[in-house]
């Protein structure tokens, strides 16, 4: 019988990949596919605990409310990355370090 | 009067919206946005005013409260509050700040970034009423760190010059070691009371929740080294005078009238909760440094930087009136000096527009030139110089001197409280005079400047004209200011009702602690209700007991130093007497060495043996600022004159006392309080070059870090 | 165990490998149009697990929103910011360390988290769906939330329109 916990050990790993596509890649889109994976997690997390440990649909909302605002975080995030394309001519995100101490 | 309240707060905040965003491309670059709003505010205070100072009983106070954080068990409130004292202190910050709106019309006329410079006044008109009306430490809090990053970005204003950037920095990080010391008071306060509303404040200490006397001196003080910071007391006062890198208008409104008043303002709110230790810091703390700013102003060349040393001696003496119990003098010394200061900046700021310069020595004869700012300027001058019953400056300053000679007398350890201020008021009319004639008066020593200099446009002798008026009247509203702002004690709260309010408005009519000056009649007259109260509570509550009213003259003891009233009014009599000398001697002595004398070039050719003498032994000592070192030698040629001519020893003397005096506030200046700043900025410095190689700009590092901390944390909570 | 739960099971597992495995070879391969592709079939294994948990209507937002907007948007920045079609990533081995130490870590604590927990579990209603019941919530207790978000759609649509403008970092430099 599948139960809470089988949901949660899925996000977890969902949002492991994620962080570690944030960590290490090189590649602005993969950090931001990585970022869309991490709340995609999330949003699984609320779900599931809606279902298995709430009443109504409130986490239902809450992650609906968070898959809107993560089309519009990659909307601004993609317009962010035109812009340092342009400035930059590439987007690896360790060769842009302008705040270097 | 919520209306009034917001009008106050809103207007001035939407014209700096307006003003960033679409200033530069209003006409005229948006001025009248921020003078219309500032007008408004003005128009606002005025109604305030009337209905509140006038029209109201003296313990009037409307207030307004809403929950800011709303938890279980857990509110932090903010709220607005209008009473006697905030009423006087809206007008005071309107009404300046509108004239030095008008004044910077013609004073930054075509300078770069003209829309931004409203845009921040209107920013700083903001935080400053925020600051006055707020009705809570946490309120006011906010407020003061408002008006700090206010005056920030406006002594910054000329950012392209070096000096001016260094200059706003060293005034941010200054003030910054004050309020730390204010935020420490606020969370003692926060943790032994648990709220923060004033009026709770004093309510609760009233009935002795405080768990022990030296915990609220400690909080006390601490709160105090908030004011010390912003009213650049003497340790923390070294941005004051930096900060006339700004323009002059920011200078008159911000470094001489409202923003470093806020300390004492400050002081003055907490007034009834400071016990008589905490206010003793706090007299010592004005005395020294009315004293020792009083000396350094002697000797500087530049017309601002004579002014700005003023201005922070007379912030000490506002601080000994409050210190020595004097909230009335203190208080209304903040009025006075903020409608004379200003008007000397504002002058400062004419001739320096005329002239270009702001060498004193680049200047004279300028009175021919632009008599409406002589005239302005002789008239803030006599009133800083207290010149007796016709200026405002006399009324406060004859009351703080006073009062210190009262406690002096009454309690002889103390007599130094009194003594500093009172040789600093000597110094006071010797260095206003000094620079008064050097400036206005003889020949010409730039005929070249002189022959450019002409009186500006109505927009900058306006507010001149009007600030040597309110100076004037100081007489016809020294009485109303004592009327309607009245000093109450914690102990007048204790027995008051009071009740908790979330969300609401609430008006206070008369006095707490009930039937104590119930009715206006009672203290316009300073009737008998006054002095019958005033025994009641001063034999119940012993020493913060009545505050009540001056010149009553049957008072047992007076103050929360329990000063005889007999030897307060001895005190008095004196000090008139003393001012009235101080006054003669002063002038008299400059007079004599810049009137009568040779000019200071002429001198420095004389002595050029002794200047060079000078010169080379301040320079073993380095911490000798360069700025003090022509002006000793000035004062040692002088004293070398005074041989050769008929004044007599006195004279003399008090020469080289004076020189001794600023050549030690100097010496400690340099190498005591830069040497602290100095030795912290190294410590930073090192930390810093450790800390850089982790800032490496990846923004991966930044998370990868982040994520560790949060892992070790979560690790912690797991095991 | 019925046959009809253990069938449940083990096409919960199938989906859940799927979505798990799509995971791993965004981040794992070095073909960004690939990664971007697995991605979807990602999106798509999680919209199946939101029809398992019974929230429908959140499945077929996200697929319409997810494996149907963003993917798009990704792949337009994908071909807007790379000359050469298929650029090769390269994954640095030695700056990975410190990534894979510090998400093995997240695993192991989240598992012991999800281990130790004491959750107040309740029997799950089964229901037909919830989509009534979620337009029903949005139009209520979340109207404001509701009509924030479409304000902020709107100033993100603005938004992202100024910053991707051509030629704005350059002008922008020039204005100040």
């Amino acid at each position: 019988m599948i139960g809470l916990t089988h949901y949660l050990v899925l996000a977890a790993i969902l949002f492991v990949l994620g962080l570690f596509a944030v960590l290490t890649r090189r590649n602005a889109v993969t950090v931001l596919m990585g970022i869309e994976l991490m709340l995609n997690a999330g949003n699984l997390n609320l779900v599931a605990f809606n279902h298995y440990a709430g009443s109504g649909v409130d986490g239902q909302i809450f992650a609906l409310f968070v898959i809107v605002l993560a089309a519009a975080e990659a909307a601004v995030a993609l317009a962010i990355l035109l812009s340092i394309y342009r400035t930059f001519k590439h987007i690896a995100v360790d060769d842009i370090h302008l705040l270097r101490g | 009067m919520l209306t009034a309240a917001l009008v106050c707060l809103l207007v001035p905040l939407l014209a700096f919206v307006v003003q960033i965003f679409f200033g530069q491309r209003l006409p005229r670059h948006g001025d009248f946005v921020s003078i219309a709003a500032i007008g408004t505010v003005l128009a606002a205070a005025v109604w305030v005013f009337v209905h509140v100072v006038i029209g109201a009983d003296p313990g009037y106070s409307w207030s307004f409260v809403f929950d800011w954080v709303h938890l279980e068990e857990f509110q932090i409130p903010m709220g607005f509050a209008i009473d006697g004292l905030t009423a006087w202190m809206l007008i005071v910050v309107a009404g300046i700040s509108f004239l030095v709106h008008l004044f910077s019309v013609g004073y930054m006329h075509g300078e770069d970034r003209y829309h931004l410079y409203f845009g921040y006044l209107s920013l700083f008109s903001f935080s400053m009423l925020w600051l006055v009306l707020a009705d809570n430490l946490l309120g006011i809090y906010v407020g003061w760190e408002l008006v700090g990053v206010s005056s920030y970005l406006l002594i910054g204003f000329f950012f392209p010059k070096m000096s001016a950037a260094l200059a706003c920095k060293k005034a941010f990080l200054t003030n910054r070691v004050g309020d730390l010391g204010m935020w420490l008071g606020i969370l003692i306060v926060w943790k032994e009371l648990g709220v923060l509303r004033l009026e709770q404040i004093y309510h609760l200490i009233g009935s002795g929740a405080f768990s022990s006397h030296p915990a609220l001196t400690v909080a006390g003080v601490l709160l105090f080294i908030g004011a010390v910071g912003k009213s650049a007391q003497i340790g923390l006062h070294v941005w004051l005078p930096d900060a006339m890198e700004g323009p002059t208008p920011v200078s008159a409104l911000i470094h001489a009238a409202t923003m470093v008043a806020a300390g004492v303002y400050l002081v003055g709110r907490l007034f009834p909760i400071l016990t008589p230790e905490a206010l003793l810091v706090i007299g010592y703390t004005g005395a020294l440094t009315a004293f020792f700013a009083a000396t350094i102003a002697i000797v500087q060349d530049d017309i601002k930087r004579v002014l700005a040393y003023s201005t922070v001696s007379q912030l000490g003496y506002m601080m000994v009136g409050l210190g020595v119990g004097s909230y009335y003098g203190g208080l209304f010394h903040l009025v006075t000096h903020a409608f004379f200061k200003a008007c000397l900046f504002l002058g400062s700021g004419a001739v320096i527009h005329a002239v270009h310069t702001q060498n004193i020595w680049e200047m004279g004869g300028l009175r021919k030139k632009m008599p409406i700012t002589f005239f302005a300027w002789i008239v803030s001058t006599a009133a800083i110089s207290g010149f007796p019953y016709l200026t405002s400056g006399f009324f406060s300053k004859e009351r703080i001197l006073g009062d210190a000679m009262g406690l002096g007398l009454a309690q002889p350890q103390h007599f130094l409280i009194f003594l500093l201020p009172m040789v600093a008021a000597f110094i006071t009319v010797f260095y206003m005079t000094r620079v008064t004639i050097v400036t206005f008066f003889g020949k010409p020593r730039n005929v070249e400047k002189y022959e450019h200099a002409h009186e500006g446009s109505w927009v900058l002798t306006a507010p001149l004209i009007v600030l040597s008026v309110m100076t004037l009247l100081g007489f016809s509203y020294a009485g109303l200011f004592e009327q309607s702002v009245v000093p109450l004690t914690a102990a007048d709260y204790a027995g008051a009702e009071y009740a908790e309010v979330h969300f609401g408005e609430s008006v206070r009519e008369g006095f707490p602690g009930g039937g104590l000056l119930a009715d206006s009649h009672a203290v316009a007259e300073h009737g008998a209700n006054i002095e019958s109260s005033g025994h009641e509570v001063s034999s119940a509550e012993g020493e913060h007991a009545s505050l009540a009213a001056h010149g009553a003259g049957h008072h047992e003891v007076w103050g929360p130093h329990q000063v005889d009233e007999h030897v307060r009014h001895t005190g008095h009599t004196a000090v008139v007497y003393l001012s009235l000398l101080a006054l003669l001697v002063g002038f008299g002595l400059a007079y004599l060495i810049y009137y009568q004398r040779r000019s200071y070039e002429t001198l420095a050719k004389r002595y050029a043996g002794a200047w060079r003498l000078l010169y080379n032994k301040y320079f073993v000592d380095e911490g000798y600022m360069v700025g003090i070192i022509r002006p000793l030698l000035r004062l040692n040629s002088l004293a070398a004159l005074f041989d050769r001519t008929v004044i007599d020893g006195i004279v003399n003397g008090s020469a080289t006392v004076t020189r001794s005096l600023s050549g030690a506030s100097g010496w400690s200046d340099r190498n005591f309080v830069d040497g602290i700043v100095n030795g912290l900025a190294a410590i930073t410095q090192f930390f810093g070059a450790t800390v850089r190689r982790i800032e490496t700009g990846r923004i991966q590092h930044y998370f990868l870090f982040f994520l560790g901390g949060t892992l070790v944390l979560m690790l912690i909570r797991i095991y | 165990m019925s046959l009809e739960s253990g069938a449940h099971t083990v096409i919960w597992y199938c989906f859940a490998f799927l979505t798990a495995g799509s995971a791993a070879y965004v981040v794992l391969t070095r073909n960004i149009v690939r990664a971007a592709f697995a991605l979807v079939a990602t999106f798509i294994g999680v919209a199946t697990q939101y029809l398992f948990l019974q929230a429908d209507f959140l499945a077929a937002a996200q697929v319409l929103i997810y494996a149907g907007g963003i993917t798009v948007l990704l792949l337009f920045g994908v071909m807007l910011t790379h000359r050469v079609q298929g650029m090769e990533m390269r994954l640095e081995p030695v700056k990975a360390v410190p990534g894979v130490l510090v998400a093995l870590g997240f695993l192991v604590a989240i598992g012991a988290a999800i281990s130790r927990a004491d959750w107040h579990l309740v029997t799950p209603v089964d229901s037909s769906g919830t989509t009534a019941l979620v337009g029903e919530a949005i139009m209520t207790h979340h109207l404001l939330p509701f009509e924030e978000i479409s304000v902020l759609l709107l100033v993100v649509l603005v938004g992202a329109l100024f910053i991707a403008r051509p030629g704005h970092s350059q002008s922008a430099g020039e204005d100040e």
